[in-house]
């Protein structure tokens, strides 16, 4: 049903004429109560959101994988992976290799598990109490998740930038050198270089060059994300894990970052998760939408944004529902 | 006002608890509100004069203070501080020449009559040593206990009892601790660990003076071994670090439950193991551990009960850690009771001005820095 263009379906939905008295109301108000209906067991649109109805019965549909991401070089595969917090089951097999060298983004509504999934990824999820997983994550064809693992030297070999920018309170050359200080690095040539490596290629090494000795703390909020940034790329790391780096930045900051995000794209394979989807259409090559736990659709961000093969997708993206 | 103040409070709450459900509607409704105006406006003065009286103790403890010590602070000024001359009653004794020979005049020694006095340097000296002793074995405890209990105890789930225990520490009382001191650790130390340690240091070079003191005896000096009584400054200072355990590891647990998770994931995400996770945790919340230590060494400098049952009580000032030492607060536990005499009496208020003065501000260093602290981690 669904698999065909979306061009084809906004005719034939019901929707507008079944709903004018909310039309007013924001979006993703009116999708919560349009989903809540549909779930509920009432008769309105039939169906409409079939995947999402399913996912809410507490199934787990065969997601939409274009061709098109599966035949590229992944450096990290996500097989069958599940995971729970307690008793509560966030992460229902998902199934999606990250392409090597590009720009992967996860968008989906709040509670749709794509921050656990990065956090999955270099296993700081198991500092949370009462969590289980089953499935692999491979990175380079090694899984994260087998026994025998050294997490400390599986998180060097990735970088992750935070929702709230965390510069550490020190100095913001020892910020930028801290995964080499913490390894033993004590040359001060070779941390000078990697230092100013990373700032530049964090665009941040002309406005902090002439105090590097200064605290980070006095950063700005963009500034201090940028410095996240240089110290999370300054050991090379072969995946960069982004967790909504924006959500606490003003717009101009959020530009820069996401020019940056694109810079460092060319160099580094970077997953990025974010609630902004103008800003997964801005910068990745692809993007994979979750829903509760599921992946949903994943292709490539221009299919994604312009010809979703699912209802849900198109209308998430567009911002009619979610 | 007794009347008015006693009555008032109920309608005063009666008044709250209505006013968000009803409106005024009838003439009783409009008294209660008056009522409950009336009860505001004596509860609001009641309020503020309690709070008055708090500040007005404050200022007229050290009032009184300043005044009773003020005999001793004309007689010795600043000087107090850094004499240790402790003299309460007049001596006599006989008067010697610079080779510490007697002199002698008719046959007969000439005697001088020392008249009393008193200095604080001793007493100040072993509440410096002693507190800070407590604070060199306390510290690294109870910073780890902290860590334990941020970091580990949640995961055991034992967080709240262990939180319990190291708190309900706090609440036994200083005479406890004194008697367990008096009867446990004293003897322990005069029969096992002070002669185990003599054992171990004295014959490293330059330890000496860790277990030897020169004393004058009828003109010469001698150097005699320290009598071990296991009653010394080294047990009052083991003492004191038990006292301060639980101040310092509770103020520190809160400091580095404030340490925002970001701080200690992002670490972990660079590849940072445990262990320095928790040292940049310790290097995030520094300043107000640094507040913590100084709150404990506010209580250390205080307490008086359990240190003057085992420092010892001698006023003198002694390198050596197993020698009797006296902190200030020991001193007027021990004295004030038969400072008969003014200027006697009028010394020892000036040595508790000065330790008031110490601890007010270890006080407030300690909860700028505290307070700070948790109030800016938790804006981030």
């Amino acid at each position: 049903m669904p698999v065909s263009s979306l061009m084809t379906q906004p005719p034939a939905s019901p929707k507008p004429q079944s709903e004018p008295p909310v039309v007013e109301m924001p979006p993703r108000k009116r999708a919560i109560i349009a989903v809540g209906a549909t779930a509920g067991g009432s008769a309105l649109a039939g169906g409409q959101y079939p995947v999402i109805d399913a996912i809410k019965r507490g199934e787990t549909p065969e997601p939409r994988r274009h061709e098109s991401v599966m035949g590229v070089p992944s450096v990290l595969d996500i097989r069958d992976f599940q995971l729970w917090y307690g008793q509560n089951k966030a992460l229902h097999g998902i199934n999606m290799p990250i392409a090597e060298g590009k720009i992967t983004s996860i968008i989906g509504p709040s509670g749709c598990g794509k921050s656990t999934l990065l956090r999955s990824v270099n296993r700081l999820n198991d500092l949370v109490d009462g969590v289980r997983t089953a499935g692999t994550i491979a990175l380079q064809g090694e899984d994260v998740y087998a026994r025998g693992v050294d997490v400390i030297s599986l998180r060097k070999r990735l970088g992750m930038v935070f929702q709230k920018p965390n510069p550490f309170p020190m100095s913001i050359f020892e910020n930028v050198v801290y995964a080499l200080r913490i390894s033993g690095e004590r040359r001060k040539a070779v941390l000078g270089q990697a230092c100013e490596k990373a700032l530049r290629q964090a665009a941040l090494w002309d406005e902090v060059k002439d105090r590097l000795k200064g605290s980070a703390m006095g950063l700005s909020g963009g500034q201090q994300q940028r410095l996240c940034i240089a110290r999370a790329i300054v050991c090379e790391p072969q995946v960069l894990l982004l967790d909504e780096p924006c959500s606490a930045l003003d717009p101009i900051a959020t530009l820069r970052i996401e020019e940056l995000i694109l810079e460092i794209g060319q160099r580094y394979t970077v997953l990025i998760v974010t609630h902004n989807m103008q800003q997964a259409a801005r910068v990745s090559d692809f993007t994979a939408f979750m829903y509760l736990g599921r992946l949903v659709e994943y292709g490539r961000t221009a299919d994604i944004f312009q010809l979703p093969r699912l209802r849900e997708t198109e209308d998430y993206v567009t911002g009619r529902f979610g | 006002m007794t009347p008015t103040s006693a009555a008032s409070p109920p309608a005063h709450a009666s008044g709250w608890s209505r006013e968000p459900t009803q409106s005024p509607r009838s003439k009783s409704e409009a008294g209660v509100i008056r009522r409950a105006r009336i009860g505001d406006a004596v509860l609001g003065w009641a309020c503020r004069l309690s709070a008055a009286l708090i500040a007005l103790m404050l200022v007229s403890l050290i009032a009184v203070l300043v005044h009773s010590a003020w005999p001793a602070m004309r007689e010795f000024g600043v000087g107090f501080l850094i004499s240790s001359e402790w003299r309460a009653n007049e001596i006599e004794r006989p008067v010697r020449d610079a080779a510490g020979q007697l002199m002698l005049r008719d046959g007969e020694a000439v005697m001088e009559i020392l008249p009393p006095a008193f200095g604080a340097l001793p007493v100040i000296w072993g509440t410096a040593v002693s507190s800070f002793l407590a604070l060199v074995i306390a510290v690294p405890i109870s910073l780890s206990a902290a860590v334990f209990l941020v970091r580990v105890a949640p995961r055991l789930r034992i967080a709240g009892a262990a939180s319990f225990l190291i708190e309900f520490l706090a609440a036994v009382p200083s005479l406890a601790f004194g008697v367990w001191a008096l009867f446990v650790l004293a003897p322990l130390f005069q029969k096992y660990v002070g002669p185990w340690l003599h054992r171990i240091f004295e014959p490293i070079p330059g330890l000496r003076w860790m277990f030897y003191e020169s004393v004058t005896v009828a003109g010469r000096t001698i150097e005699r071994p320290i009598p071990l009584t296991g009653r010394d400054l080294f047990t009052g200072s083991l003492i004191l670090a038990i006292m301060i355990l639980p101040i310092v590891t509770s103020v520190s647990r809160d400091v580095l439950r404030a340490v925002p998770r970001t701080q200690i994931e992002g670490t972990l995400a660079l590849g940072a193991t445990w262990w320095q996770s928790c040292v940049a945790m310790l290097r995030y919340g520094r300043s107000g551990l640094l507040g913590a230590i100084m709150l404990g060494l506010a209580r250390a400098a205080g307490e008086t009960m359990a240190v003057t049952m085992v420092i010892g009580n001698n006023n003198q000032i002694s390198p050596s850690p197993f020698a009797p030492a006296q902190t200030m607060a020991s001193l007027l536990a021990n004295e004030f009771a038969e400072a008969t005499e003014g200027l006697h009496r009028a010394s020892l208020l000036y040595v508790a001005l000065i330790l008031l003065t110490m601890s007010l501000m270890f006080n407030v260093v300690a909860r700028r820095l505290v307070v700070g602290r948790i109030a800016s981690s938790g804006s981030h």
